[in-house]
């Protein structure tokens, strides 16, 4: 299609008995209303807020706070610091420890099973294992050795039923 | 009474002695389009009163930064297409509710709105509306209720006219179909 079509076309779309007919039908005009005097009232009830903004509460000055990016980092990073401080320095008196070891990733999923969309699978194998008493790494050189390589065509196959872009295919 | 041209309110705004009155000025010029704007997009009257003041205390708070290489009015409708747009945005966010969902809920809230008092083809009009992105939406309304020009469309949406002419079309057709459908 030429330019000169294709800008016709596009000043076309103006045209509003031509593009929409059955729109073009339908009366124009504002069916939602107002509360009775509102436009009256309205720059004052504006001019009363510019001159005595709103009073935020403490609290919601602290949380508006946090709402800003450098203080919200700020707090995710204490929080984290004092989570692995409290790992790392507290020593385990028996008691905690026997309670955190008495929890399985069973009873965790069975809590949450919305979870195991949410975490990584070797981390779930990882445990699952070691709840066994077995190693992660003892299965290593079996999973290197099994065949879960994946042919082109069969990714090419997976990406044309996805419908994906067949640029992006053929580019593979 | 005759309305003051926009750069003798703006005069007037940024005169400390005249400051409210002409800020006053500007708010009783410009309030109903700035309505329309954000209710057409938002549906609900009290959520449109609340996104209204907000613009309005941001176009004072920024009448300072206001360059006059720009029109006021489009100026104005910027701000109070963000406010409306990061209203929704804020909705569906907080509520976890899907696109589609929420303009369902508007959908219905329509239907139940005691300040809507349009008849059957005016309700269909509205849905057909919502079905449209938020975008689509909005210059469908500027173009076909507030019948602005797309250079001015252009410089509150930071969008081409061709693309805006293109997006105009595509919503008019996608209504005409859904009003044909239902």
């Amino acid at each position: 299609m030429s330019k000169e079509k294709m800008k016709y076309n596009i000043d076309e779309f103006d045209n509003l008995d031509e593009l929409a007919p059955g729109l073009s039908k339908i009366k124009k005009e504002n069916p939602f209303r107002v509360p009775d005097g509102y436009f009256d009232k309205l720059p004052n009830i504006i001019r009363e807020k510019i001159i005595k903004p709103k009073s935020v509460s403490v609290w919601e000055q602290f949380f508006l706070l946090l709402k800003q990016p450098k203080y919200s980092v700020s707090l995710a990073v204490a929080t984290m610091a004092i989570v692995i401080a409290l790992f790392v320095f507290v020593k385990p008196d028996g008691q905690e420890d026997q309670f955190l070891s008495d929890i399985t990733i069973e009873d965790i999923l069975r809590e949450n099973p919305e979870l195991i969309y949410s975490i990584d699978e070797s981390l779930i194998i990882e445990v699952l294992l070691a709840e066994n008493g077995e190693d992660i790494r003892d299965y290593y050189d079996y999973n290197i050795k099994s065949d879960t390589s994946i042919s082109d065509d069969e990714i090419i196959d997976y990406l044309s039923d996805e419908n994906f872009d067949t640029e992006l295919i053929y580019n593979l | 009474m005759a309305e003051s041209p926009d750069h003798k309110i703006l005069e007037m705004c940024r005169n400390p002695e005249s400051g409210n009155y002409g800020f006053n000025l500007l708010v009783r010029k410009y309030q109903k389009q700035v309505y329309w704007h954000i209710r057409r997009m938002v549906i609900e009257h009290n959520d449109t009163d609340d996104l209204v003041q907000d613009t309005f205390i941001k176009v004072w708070k920024n009448l300072k930064n206001f360059r006059s290489d720009s029109k006021l009015y489009t100026w104005i409708y910027r701000i109070a297409t963000n406010e409306a747009l990061t209203f929704l945005k804020s909705k569906k966010r907080k509520f976890f509710i899907p696109i589609v969902d929420y303009e369902n809920h508007l959908s219905q809230s329509i239907e139940d709105d005691n300040y809507f008092s349009g008849d059957e083809i005016q309700m269909k009009l509205q849905k057909a509306i919502l079905t449209l992105p938020e975008k689509q939406r909005l210059v469908f309304n500027m173009k076909y209720f507030n019948e602005m020009k797309y250079d001015d469309m252009s410089e509150v949406l930071g969008t081409s006219v061709g693309a805006l002419k293109a997006s105009f079309h595509i919503a008019a057709k996608k209504i005409e179909s859904f009003v044909k459908e239902n």
